[in-house]
């Protein structure tokens, strides 16, 4: 043990120097849930690490005096680290392991036997912008027994779904190669609309079944124009909300001919992708896979455009107005599964815009001012206050987008309490227009207290919750309305000054 | 379609043409399998396919069939699919109404892998070899790979019966300290691997044994991977900046193959493998992008420290060249050059011109077999190869060379055919050995169709010697030693060009 004067010394000197080293974190790992004492977990510090014994003890020495992270780590768990402070030892860190989760289960057929080589997604559920994102967490194909698993999920909401079938495997040839099946979600639910979540808590495995129904599959043939030889080529089977199936293709890039096969009957938008980044070539079209084989789809391959624009500050009163400072966001909109990232750009110094990359489809616009709010947004015909989506065109130049800044906005101060005594002050904030008008919702984080300035003038809602900032979709209507009783509202004109009080809400998505 | 339309009406111009019968069973139970899909087809064209699909009595029969030789197959899901060896012959005096096909459930192995502690290891790899005799050598053959999940369990679902041999590699999952934390942790954190086990749960490669698998057995293989000392591998790859690169480490072990120790994907030039048991590893490098790809290999030796492995990454080989008739004269059309990978057993076929030039702008690097396919009469006389290692019958292709061969061929191959007896009677699916005592790897062997018949085509000139085996399955026919229990009473036989030469063999 090092004595007192030793330990003093040690917290004076600076820099740390190998004498110093005298002190040790010891401590235990232990199954959060339970208790019981976890053996062969590492624990590491960012300069060594160890395992611990059989009763789950560890012990680091030699350490210089200070703060340190102990991080425990097994497999099963969650790693998870605490801080421990020595000078002078300490041997009780205490660190408590969450168990993950298996989630587990069978994929079985009309009548009941095992389909083998199915697709199983589990999908976290998450908000972008306020809007429900849905990603693949992960995926695994059921084996000969139909049985699918999925170690290691955290804690948390998901959906499960049978995506569809990979293909025979080498037991089961030809026979069925030509069947699959629709995609369904955890509880029969056909689409991710009605799809119900499955909570998924520590430690608690969680058993999920499917039955699927395999119908006779068909394929989709067509060809590309406008298309490279060279360039790698992709070819994509998308569901209503983005989701990819999984579909083979081949593709001829000599004439452009093309066949996606095996694709259960349903509503698609094919795509097909050349190359990378801006280089990108797209080409994009709905189908609909009924009773038959598709043919003759003409797929017209077209690459990225670039958006101009300008936003002006409208109450520019002499030369003193600062230019306007806008971060612009163009997300693609309508499907929550789409794996294509939003694209951002900002102002220039004269306040003008170019936003490049963008392949056609509908987007979605945010556009966040540093000293104002936009007052008026027009692409060509579309009055982009009154409608949220962006067309882009394939193969044409976009319309500018002229946009108006108004730096006549409001100021609204915003305090938050707690629902219950002795919950944190820290929260995430909404504030969001009674017109829904995504140009003018304003996110941002709580601190007991914050200030928004550049508020548009109208009736906004206010929203605070505690947790994830992606609980809440806030942008989304019929989620505003689950959590009406627990936001508070607000009238504001330009130049207004006002205060509103909201209570901070549990972060759990209604 | 037409092809097949053609042959069933030519079918249909003999008076009723021949027919093809029988029952499809269950090889274990005996019971007939319904709803299965029985497919006969001409030996020449596989392709040329009719289906029928079994009743409750899993009876199928194909009518008006015309004189020949038939490929008999059956499939069903729950059944492994099966071609039959030894084919069908339909004609005058042929019983072909009243066949019983065997059909197999698949086997299946499943197992579990534990550490010291009995606890399962994830991400294990769990290699299955079959044991079998291609080109006349008993030859093990990577067959499947599986990784073992986080309960430490693995399966190998739908396997044929067979002679299966298993290996195991893997590490201990808190070797990654490795990467965060260098080596300042203890080594027996960082540095602790686990050596290879083999079935049945040995560490030592030469007390492997064989895992006997019948046809729908379930058997269980469980490993036990141990901690040893061991290094880091780290590899440094000079070339292909931001292409996505496959690594895979691989360790001898059962005779005559590797055993993939580690294998992983990297973007970057730098790839480390943690915990590595001393011993002599073979690495292999590839990297793709769209169009092309570039390989490195090494080989090197890892002892108790930390290994530096510098590679570079080479274009795909090229390999282009021509062929030439001995005797002068012009080719024949369809002739091709056919290149069998010795380690994966798949082959190529490059297609020859008019002008007798052929050409693959980019290939893998490998061992090939160098054989000719086309019209029966014509064969591979001679070959040799200019920036690339022939070793006996073997082409060695290495990254970034460009091989130039050359191919003599000759016409007149002959013919030998004939049928193997027992008592008088015709003995079906016997083993018939075309052995060339000069040169064994040429030996060849075919199974007699259901009439005892047998035929081989495009033999070269020469002397072989002719013999019939009824359960051959076995036989390493390329082995000198194997087969000369059996040469005292083999046909001796000159092969003449073009000349035709049937034998009958008595068993």
């Amino acid at each position: 043990m090092p004595s007192p004067l030793l330990a003093l010394a040690a917290l004076l000197a600076a820099p740390v120097l190998a004498g110093d080293a005298d002190f040790c974190i010891g401590g235990t790992v232990v199954n959060a849930l339970t208790g019981e004492p976890l053996a062969r977990a590492a624990v590491t510090t960012p300069q060594s690490a160890t395992m611990t014994d059989a009763a789950g003890a560890f012990r680091f020495c030699g350490l210089p005096a200070g703060a340190y992270y102990a991080n425990a780590e097994r497999p099963g768990f969650a790693p998870t680290g605490v801080r421990v402070t020595v000078g002078p030892s300490r041997d009780d860190a205490l660190i408590r392991l969450q168990p993950l989760t298996v989630v587990s289960g069978k994929v079985l057929d009309a009548d009941d036997r095992p389909l083998e080589n199915a697709l199983v997604q589990l999908l976290s559920i998450s908000t972008h912008d306020g809007r429900r994102k849905v990603k693949v967490q992960s995926a695994v194909t059921t084996d000969d027994r139909g049985e699918y698993r999925l170690a290691g999920v955290p804690p948390g909401r998901y959906l499960l779904r049978a995506a569809g079938w990979q293909g025979p495997t080498a037991s089961e040839k030809p026979p069925d190669s030509s069947r699959n099946f629709a995609p369904v979600y955890y509880g029969g639910a056909p689409d991710l609309a009605s799809a119900t979540p499955v909570t998924v808590e520590a430690g608690r495995d969680v058993g999920a079944d499917f039955s699927v129904t395999l119908e006779t599959s068909h394929s989709i043939h067509g060809k590309l124009a406008g298309f490279s030889a060279v360039l790698p080529t992709k070819i994509e089977l998308l569901g209503p909300e983005g989701d990819l199936n999984a579909a083979p293709f081949t593709f001829n890039a000599a004439t452009g001919v093309f066949q996606v096969g095996n694709v259960a009957p349903g509503s698609y938008i094919l795509r097909a992708t050349q190359g990378e980044g801006d280089q990108r070539l797209r080409g994009e079209q709905a189908l609909q896979v009924g009773s038959a084989d598709v043919d003759d789809v003409l797929l017209t391959l077209a690459g990225a455009v670039v958006l101009k624009g300008a936003v002006r500050t409208a109450d520019a009163t002499g030369s003193s107005s600062q230019p306007p400072s806008c971060a612009v966001q163009l997300s693609p909109a309508g499907a929550s599964m789409s794996e294509e990232a939003a694209i951002e750009s900002s102002t220039g110094d004269r306040g003008e815009l170019e936003i490049a990359g963008l392949l056609p489809g509908r987007y979605r616009l945010r556009m966040d001012c540093a000293n104002g709010y936009i007052a008026a947004a027009h692409a060509g015909e579309t009055d982009l206050l009154a409608q949220d989506e962006l067309l882009i065109s394939s193969g044409m130049a976009p319309p500018p987008l002229e946009a108006v800044l108004n730096t006549d906005g409001a100021t609204v101060d915003v305090t938050a309490s707690p629902e219950a005594e002795g919950e944190p002050l820290t929260a995430w904030l909404a504030l969001v227009p009674d017109s829904g008008n995504e140009l003018h919702i304003r996110f941002t984080i709580l601190k007991g207290k914050v200030s928004i300035s550049g508020v548009a003038p109208g009736d906004y809602h206010v929203f605070a919750w505690t947790g994830s900032p992606y609980a809440f979709e806030y942008a989304n209507p019929a989620a505003r309305q689950a959590w009406s009783d627990r936001a508070a509202s607000v009238h504001v004109a330009a130049r207004d000054h006002q205060s509103v009080a909201v209570k901070i809400a549990a972060g759990d998505s209604p | 379609m037409p092809i097949l339309l053609a042959w069933l009406l030519a079918a249909g111009t003999q008076a009723s043409g021949y027919r093809i019968a029988g029952t499809l069973v269950n090889s274990l139970t005996r019971q007939p399998v319904a709803g299965a899909r029985v497919t006969v087809a001409p030996v020449e064209h596989p392709d040329q396919q009719i289906p029928f699909v079994t009743g409750q009595d899993g009876r199928f029969a194909f009518a008006g069939i015309p004189r020949g030789r038939y490929e008999l197959a059956a499939q069903r899901p729950g059944f492994l699919t099966e071609t039959f060896s030894g084919a069908i012959v339909a004609g005058p005096d042929q019983r072909t109404d009243a066949i019983v096909l065997p059909i197999s459930p698949p086997g299946l192995i499943a197992g579990k892998v534990v550490d010291e502690a009995g606890e399962p290891v994830a991400l294990a790899l769990v290699q299955l070899f079959d044991s079998a005799i291609v080109r006349g050598r008993r030859r093990l053959v990577s067959f499947a790979v599986k990784q073992t999940a986080d309960t430490g369990e693995y399966r190998f679902a739908a396997l044929p019966p067979g002679t299966y041999y298993l290996a195991v590699s893997g590490y201990p999952w808190y070797t990654k300290f490795n990467q965060t934390h260098g080596d300042s942790p203890p080594r027996a954190i960082t540095h602790t691997g686990y050596g290879i086990r083999y079935y049945p749960n040995v560490a030592d490669a030469a007390a492997a044994e064989p895992l006997n698998l019948k046809a729908g057995q379930d058997a269980t293989a469980d490993f036990t991977l141990l901690p040893v000392p061991a290094a880091t591998v780290q590899v440094h790859v000079e070339g292909g900046e931001d292409l996505a690169k496959q690594f895979k480490l691989a360790a001898a072990g059962l005779p005559g193959n590797r055993v993939l120790v580690r294998q992983g994907t990297e973007a970057g030039d730098l790839y480390n493998f943690w915990g590595i048991p001393p011993g002599h590893y073979t690495l292999r490098v590839r990297a793709s992008d769209a169009n092309r790809s570039w390989y490195a290999t090494d080989s090197f030796d890892v002892g108790a420290t930390d290994t530096d492995v510098n590679v570079a990454l080479l274009r795909a080989p090229s390999l282009a060249g021509s062929i030439v008739l001995e005797a002068g004269g012009s080719l024949p059309p369809n002739l091709s050059l056919q290149l069998l990978d010795t380690e994966s057993g798949g082959s190529q076929s490059v297609p020859i011109g008019a002008d007798g030039k052929f050409a693959i702008p980019a290939m893998a690097p490998g061992q090939f077999g160098v054989t000719l396919a086309g019209p029966v009469e014509y064969y591979l006389k001679a070959w040799s190869a200019e920036d690339g290692h022939r070793e006996g019958e073997t082409l060695d292709i290495q990254e970034s060379s460009a091989v130039r061969l050359k191919l003599w061929a000759a016409k007149g191959a002959g013919r030998v055919n004939g049928t193997v007896l027992r008592d008088g009677h015709p003995v079906a699916a016997a083993l018939v050995v075309l052995a060339d005592p000069a040169n064994p790897e040429n030996s060849r062997a075919t199974r007699t169709g259901s009439d005892g018949s047998y035929e081989f085509t495009g033999v070269p000139p020469g002397a072989y010697a002719l013999f019939g085996v009824a359960d051959g399955a076995d036989l390493e026919y390329a082995d000198p030693a194997a087969i000369r229990p059996y040469l005292g009473s083999a046909q001796k036989l000159r092969v003449s060009p073009a000349g035709a030469y049937t034998n009958r063999l008595d068993l």
